[in-house]
């Protein structure tokens, strides 16, 4: 095994469904070993990228890299990568454990292995039942189990918590967690920055199929500066005169009914703001840098235009 | 490819499908082979008496194919599914070659249209043999050129079985290319060929074709040579399966 067997490259990928651009140009990688999350809100072209690197969808324009590999011409695709894409993709008909053997037949894996990742996924109890029964949460651990049957270096995950309950998604973290600390390159997509703040190391921010940030998650906190809380009885006075001095409308939050929260300025100028235009503050102070808050700012600040159809 | 056609078959065996149709054809083949036993002497029938090789190459080779529509239909049923249960993303995921698994399912389907075949051959030669020694025509499955209609016959099977997994490629939504598949099968081609007037091109339809190759002869009906029914049969396979891969392998999995 080379180091960069578990490179992920993307480059210039583009790809419009009829006459919305779902991605373009995007650009970025995912380095071998690394767990990056994948974000961007709905629509931003999330699920048409990874399905453009996994080969099912064909892009307009650019190429997507596994191990300097297209995904077509990898020699054993489903023992180098390994994908949930999305819930529920499974016959009804069929037990868990009858799916899992059909891709054991197709890779010439053992038998035996569709029973170790069901252990592993933790669905060794209904394994015999026909999968129109399962949960959503059985569902996706299903999907997990038939990813990893080949024992891939390379998982692509795509809002893997979708629609899990907090234990489920507490457990998906600690699973991944785990495959990760083996070397596995991980790329996890979400829209929501929290879901994987714990887990991931890098991220690869999109926001209308292009790239609005990558880099280490712990970059991403020194990016908009310090956030400030405020209260005062004239939150709609405070926030035009913020907005009077530059700040962007995206970066002011009312969090209650006399509570303003603003990134990217200091307690002092917001102070002396305030003292200047007679606006009364109830309070103010730093807040601890809000990771969600930046996110937001980087997925909303770029264009604010309507996002394109979900699903993309 | 072995392995390919190993999951074609896993799949196909975990879940029931397959079971319940081929009861089905062998309830058909069964209960057309026992009306054209019982009827034969009907003065005003259009088969050929049971004691002439014409007959008994008719009825060898009419109840058996007349369980070809669900070999189709489970072959379309068979490629359809994964598209309507998202598994073709699972299903492209092994094997990104999609040519590769659109060529399993027909080799797999194919392999499956020669078992119901050679089962309901089975069916119609347990009614036939008994009841038609009693009846005084004792018949002889390697005589009066009941092999090359059997096997004619079997043929046909792989060919609806081809003909559904080309159509399903085709189509990809399970409820079209179902009910396209039997409004041909059961509506449009019967029209079609009660025509006499349309008689030189509808003898070349998949219908007429297939009874052209299993040596099926009817008295108000005017058919191809067998080896000409079989090239038509085997053109549309041809052209229905290289387009349906052609498409499968173009569209994109969403």
């Amino acid at each position: 095994m080379t180091d960069d067997e578990g490179r992920i490259l993307v480059s210039g990928l583009t790809k419009s469904f009829g006459r919305v651009k779902a991605v373009d140009g995007l650009t970025f990688t995912v380095e071998q070993g690394s767990i990056t999350g994948f974000l961007g809100p709905n629509g931003a072209g999330k699920t048409t990228t990874l399905r453009m690197l996994l080969g099912l969808v064909r892009p307009d324009a650019g190429a997507a890299t596994i191990g300097g590999r297209r995904y077509a011409d990898l020699r054993a695709p489903n023992s180098t990568v390994g994908a949930v894409l999305e819930a529920a993709a499974f016959h009804p008909g069929r037990t868990g454990r009858a799916h899992l053997r059909i891709y054991c037949a197709i890779n010439g894996y053992p038998h035996s292995r569709a029973d170790e990742v069901l252990e592993l996924v933790g669905l060794t109890g209904a394994a015999g039942r026909p999968v129109r029964g399962y949960s959503l949460g059985m569902r996706q651990r299903l999907a997990l189990a038939t990813a990893l049957l080949g024992d891939p270096r390379v998982l692509v995950l795509d809002e893997p918590a979708n629609g899990l309950d907090p234990e489920g998604i507490a457990w998906m973290r600690r699973l991944l967690r785990d495959l990760a600390a083996g070397g596995r390159t991980v790329l996890v997509s979400s829209h929501v920055l929290s879901e994987v703040q714990q887990l991931v190391d890098h991220v690869v921010i999109i926001n209308r199929g292009r790239c609005v940030r990558q880099g280490p998650l712990h970059e991403l906190a020194d990016l908009h500066g310090p956030v400030v809380s405020v209260r005062t009885p004239q939150p709609d006075r405070l926030h035009e005169a913020l907005t009077g001095t530059g700040v962007a409308p995206s970066r002011i939050t009312r969090t209650g009914p006399s509570q303003l929260r603003v990134t990217g300025v200091h307690t002092d100028e917001v102070g002396e703001l305030a003292f200047a235009e007679r606006i009364p503050l109830l309070w103010l102070a730093t807040e601890p840098s809000d990771l969600e808050q930046v996110f937001f700012t980087l997925t909303n600040e770029q264009q604010p235009a309507p996002a394109v159809p979900t699903g993309a | 490819m072995r392995r390919l056609i190993a999951g074609e078959f896993r799949k196909l065996f975990a879940t029931r499908l397959w079971l319940w149709l081929l009861l089905a054809a062998m309830a058909i083949a069964g209960l057309y082979a026992s009306l054209q036993i019982a009827f034969s002497d009907d003065p005003d029938t259009w088969t050929m008496p049971l004691s002439t090789s014409d007959g008994q190459q008719t009825l060898f080779a009419a109840a058996p194919s007349a369980a070809n529509p669900l070999i189709a239909v489970l072959a379309a049923i068979g490629i359809t599914g994964e598209y309507r249960h998202r598994t073709a993303t699972t299903t492209f995921l092994a094997t990104p070659h999609r040519a590769r698994v659109i060529g399993a399912k027909l080799l797999a389907y194919a392999a499956v249209g020669v078992g119901y075949a050679l089962v309901c051959t089975a069916v119609v030669t347990a009614i036939a043999v008994p009841w038609l020694s009693a009846k005084g025509i004792e018949v002889s499955l390697t005589g009066n050129g009941l092999p090359g209609t059997i096997a004619g016959g079997i043929a046909a099977a792989a060919v609806y079985a081809l003909i559904g997994v080309g159509l399903g490629a085709l189509l990809r939504e399970q409820v079209a290319t179902v009910v396209g598949l039997l409004i041909y099968l059961f509506v449009l081609e019967p029209i079609l060929t009660s025509l006499p007037a349309l008689d030189s091109w509808t003898r070349y339809l998949p219908g007429p074709a297939d009874n052209a190759l299993t040596g099926i002869s009817l008295t108000n009906q005017q058919y191809l040579q067998p080896w000409q029914g079989g090239l038509a049969l085997a053109s549309y396979c041809l052209v229905i399966a290289v387009t349906g891969t052609y498409l499968a392998t173009r569209k994109d999995v969403t």
